[in-house]
């Protein structure tokens, strides 16, 4: 059932995208349990005590469609699934603050795959944000 | 001393304070800038800018885990046969070397990516990034040992 699902998920050229945006730092000692799996990974990379979701976006786009997750202080990161190839999607990922564009990236993310995007300073910490996607 | 018309070129201190200078050619264009205020304000301000961006960049490279990454690196190195682009990769992180320069490491990343056959036993990363262009002052590209999560670390400009 669930190899059917995902295969109609291809044919009909939808991507499950979900944008969590986490706020790190080392002012207190905390693990959100909602992102216990992300701060496994991530704490074997970084050295922060804090993990913290501030939020968290769904969308369900079509190829060419362009999705928005709004994000602190102004910014949006817009999302632009262009095709599958393999169990690969490839996305577009451009982040805005206010009207001024800081980055454009394009990746190939494997499917149930995430990859992470930090780095903003924010409330003495810094802010990441994880994309992961399914189809 | 007639080597160069006007040592207070901007392109010439710029290489100075770079060290891209032959040794004569630094001593000369030291010897110039003590007596020189136009250049010692060129030099503070270059100075600001690179103690700036330093300063940024060590916190951020603080927070990384370079001796678990290391360490974890290194036994699974001992433990599997893995192919040489991924050697490669573990060179660059078990020197601590950091490439600000995005396109570079991203065309780099792809090229061994997309045009060398891993061995099954390795996993590749969860994102392989195409082009990455932004108004930033740096960025990073990390994988996480276990599952080869990729991380785009990035520092604003303002």
């Amino acid at each position: 059932m669930l190899t059917f699902a995902s295969a109609a998920s291809v044919q009909a050229g939808t991507i499950n995208i979900v944008v969590k945006t986490v706020l790190a730092s080392q002012n207190t000692k905390f693990a959100d349990p909602r992102l216990s799996d992300l701060i496994r990974e991530l704490e074997s990379v970084f050295r922060y005590s804090s993990y913290q979701l501030l939020s968290q976006n769904a969308m369900n786009l079509n190829m060419n469609q362009t999705g928005a997750a709004p994000l602190p202080e102004d910014r949006v990161l817009k999302i632009t699934p262009a095709r599958i190839t393999g169990n690969r999607a490839e996305l577009q990922l451009v982040l805005f603050k206010g009207d001024r564009q800081i980055f454009q990236t394009v990746i190939q993310l494997l499917n149930n795959g995430m990859i992470t995007v930090g780095g903003p300073e924010y409330k003495g910490g810094y802010l990441l944000f994880n994309i992961s996607v399914s189809f | 001393m007639s080597k160069y018309q006007n040592i207070c070129d901007s392109m010439l201190l710029s290489r100075f304070f770079d060290r891209e200078l032959e040794p004569d050619e630094q001593t000369l264009v030291r010897e110039h800038i003590k007596s020189c205020p136009s250049c010692q304000k060129m030099h503070r301000e270059h100075q600001a800018v690179s103690d700036f961006f330093r300063a940024g960049m060590d916190e951020i490279v603080s927070q990384i885990r370079f001796d678990s990454l290391e360490t974890k690196i290194l036994e699974q190195i001992r433990e599997k046969q893995i192919s040489w682009q991924t050697k490669l990769k573990l060179f660059f992180l078990s020197r601590r070397i950091i490439i600000p320069i995005a396109a570079m490491a991203a065309m780099m990343f792809i090229f061994f990516s997309l045009t060398v056959k891993s061995p099954v036993s390795v996993a590749g990363p969860s994102a392989l990034i195409t082009s990455f262009t932004g108004d930033i002052s740096s960025v990073m590209f990390l994988e996480t040992p276990e599952s080869h999560q990729t991380i785009i670390w990035f520092q604003e400009t303002f």
